[in-house]
């Protein structure tokens, strides 16, 4: 269990500045999910609280106490790499114990420590296999136990599943969030997958280009992005974003110039003044139901799921657009279509959010 | 088919196994032969049985040439494996001038063994040799090598470990490159000091690759020539003859082929058993690590 607290941390590699002044409380026994897209930081990010790399600017506390330059050995931490980095001399027992027959821990006490986190990871048969005899899972889980060993107050997960086939990827995120609930410990975790952010998270982090975008909890994200970038990130299928003109803001309302949208007022959210925009709608939130607000197009693609259908039009300026209706719809593919909105259901950024 | 159209056809079907068998195994089969008879110059050969051998393993002269290539061995090629290993770690951890300093390594693998043993003579050569001036201005005792049997001996070890040292560093260089990096990162966050990494960690994972180079080089350094034949020819008075200069002085000195043949044949038996115990220990290694 511990408190970490980022200050305008940053770190450059040979002058390139990879993360940018990251200002972040996590509290104590939170899950906290770095998520964005490639290459933006996140594993970085990890490997400065790790220790694995330096801090350039910035402070890191860990329970009120500057830990910028505490080893990684003493600051409370484990971590599971996303290669797993088993020691593939060590059987399974002994890459787990290894932290503590580093420590000299008696062995009878380094066997009982190893088994209950086996049993926890149901790893008991598996004991005394070498890593290159075990499946990917059973790796992955070794890499877990090994870290469960050494009683952290802080897990640290860059990626975990990646390396998973997606059966064993749910089974494995769906223990990780039971362990979570059972050491009580902080957790951090780094993943690409917004799904997994949005099913573990107490807390997730929205990186991009080493800037944090926005922190909040999974549904507060999915609700009100600050941004096109957060909006297009959270969620699935990611929202549709239309180019949109705005032809006036009054009283923090925008009205729009295109065709289909004359009668739609919406909060004008960051916009201030006439210019171009984007317009925010999750596929989820258009029906085939007439209403004021309409856009569309051509039916380029129609994914029958069963439950849901995705549909996928093309609208007359060429841009593409992205519909889930409910049930099983049946459309032919070059057919028109007319998809309506609510209101409520909208969300204006500037056209500003998607530049760079 | 003919038969004499397959005679003409076997050339082009088996060109690796022709090769082996006129460059491998029919000269050894005729140093086998050879082994068993008295031959020398100008008199056809007689048979003579295990005589040669006999001969040669009860000579005091292959005694001393025997103990000299086993300290040679163990000495020099255990020396090696130490530099080698220290180097190989140090390039690893982010070394200045890195390209540069591993050419200079390994530079001595280019240069034709004649050469390198010709540069140590001078450079060591008691009256005009810089390092010897050197080690006389510091006043540190000279390498007498030249009539000091056993600073000639200390001579052929560093000279020897000199010219197959980039062999060495190589085979552990390459191994430890390939070892990755989140093992040490793991290992740090489990609480490991550089020094346990290196011991938990390292040496576990390199030893393989140690125990293929010294079996190479044990089987190399057990054939040791050059470096004797160049630098003392076995001198002064004998003493610092190996088992190859032995043979060698056998053959071409006293003509004596068929003990000569012997010296050969106990050469390779001795080999082949280094190799099978090394490769035993490597199977072993292996399937523990499996
Ligand atoms: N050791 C390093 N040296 C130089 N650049 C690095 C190093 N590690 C990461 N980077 C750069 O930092 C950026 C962020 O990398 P990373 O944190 O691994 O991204 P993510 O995990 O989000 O995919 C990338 O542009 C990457 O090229
Ligand atoms: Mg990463």
């Amino acid at each position: 269990m511990a408190q970490l607290k980022l200050s305008g941390v940053k770190k450059d590699f040979g002058g390139v500045e990879v993360i940018k002044g990251v200002e972040l409380d996590i509290e104590d026994g939170e899950f906290v999910v770095f998520v964005g897209p490639s290459g933006c930081g996140k594993s970085t990010l990890l490997r400065l609280i790790a220790g694995l790399e330096e801090i350039s600017g910035g402070t890191l506390e860990i329970d009120g106490k500057v830990s910028n330059d505490v080893p990684s050995r003493d600051r409370g931490i484990a971590m599971v790499f996303q290669s797993y980095a088993l020691y593939p001399h060590l059987t399974v027992a002994e890459n787990m114990g290894f932290s503590l027959s580093l420590r000299k821990t008696p062995k009878a006490e380094i066997d009982k420590s190893v088994l209950q986190a086996a049993t926890i990871l149901k790893l008991e048969h598996l004991l005394d296999r070498k890593p290159s005899q075990l499946s990917g899972g059973q790796r992955q889980r070794v890499a877990i136990g090994r870290a469960i060993v050494r009683e952290p107050s802080i897990f640290l997960f860059d990626e975990p599943l990646s390396n998973l086939d997606a059966a064993l990827r749910m089974e494995t995120r769906t223990e990780i969030a039971k362990l979570h609930r059972d050491l009580a410990a902080t957790m951090i975790y780094v993943t690409h997958d917004q799904v997994e952010a949005m099913t573990l998270a107490d807390k997730i982090v929205v990186l991009k280009g080493g800037v944090v975008q926005q922190v909040g909890a999974p549904m507060e994200l999915y609700r009100n992005p600050c941004n096109a970038f957060v909006a297009g990130f959270i969620g699935s299928p990611r929202m549709n974003l239309l180019k949109v003109d705005v032809t006036s803001v009054e009283d923090g309302k925008v009205r729009l110039a295109q065709p289909g949208f004359e009668h739609l007022v919406v909060p004008s959210g960051r916009v201030s003044g006439p210019g171009k925009a984007l317009l925010g709608v999750r596929p989820q939130a258009l029906t085939l139901n007439p209403g004021p607000h309409q856009v569309s197009g051509t039916v380029t693609l129609v994914e029958r799921m069963g439950p849901e259908t995705v549909i996928s039009i093309r609208q007359a300026d060429g841009s593409p657009l992205l519909a889930v209706l409910p049930g099983d719809v049946e459309l032919a593919l070059d057919a028109n279509v007319s998809f309506s909105f609510a209101d409520t259901d909208v969300r204006l950024f500037p056209a500003s959010d998607l530049e760079n | 088919m003919k038969t004499s159209r397959i005679w003409q056809m076997v050339p082009l079907l088996a060109p690796v196994q022709l090769l082996l068998l006129s460059v491998i195994v029919i000269p050894s089969v005729y140093v086998i032969w050879l082994s068993f008879h008295t031959s020398t110059f100008g008199q056809s050969a007689s048979f003579v049985g295990w005589g040669n051998y006999v001969q040669v393993l009860t000579d005091p002269g292959f005694h001393s040439a025997l103990w000299n290539t086993v300290v040679l061995v163990v000495v020099a090629v255990h020396l090696e494996m130490l530099i080698a290993l220290g180097m190989a770690l140090l390039f690893n951890s982010g070394l200045w001038f890195r390209r540069i300093l591993f050419v200079a390594v390994l530079a001595p693998y280019a240069v034709s063994e004649v050469v390198g043993v010709a540069m140590w003579r001078f450079l060591f050569d008691p009256d005009v040799g810089p390092v010897s001036n050197l080690l006389a201005a510091l006043h540190l005792p000279l390498l007498e090598w030249s009539y000091e049997p056993s600073h000639a001996m200390i001579m052929i070890a560093i000279l020897t470990i000199w010219m197959h040292l980039p062999f060495t560093f190589v085979i552990i260089y390459a191994a430890r490159l390939a070892l990755p990096s989140d093992l040490y990162e793991a290992a740090r966050i489990d609480g490991a000091t550089p020094l346990q990494s290196f011991y938990r960690v390292t040496m576990p994972l390199l030893g393989p690759a140690i125990l293929v180079a010294l079996l190479f080089r044990y089987i190399f350094a057990f054939r040791l020539f050059s470096e004797v034949w160049l630098l003392t020819g076995g001198g002064p008075a004998r003493t610092t003859e190996v088992v190859a200069v032995y043979l060698y002085q056998e053959a071409f000195t006293f003509s004596a082929f068929g003990p000569a043949a012997a010296t050969a044949w106990i050469m390779v038996i001795v080999s082949m058993l280094l190799a099978s115990g090394y490769i035993y220990l490597l199977r072993r290694q292996v399937r523990n690590a499996g």
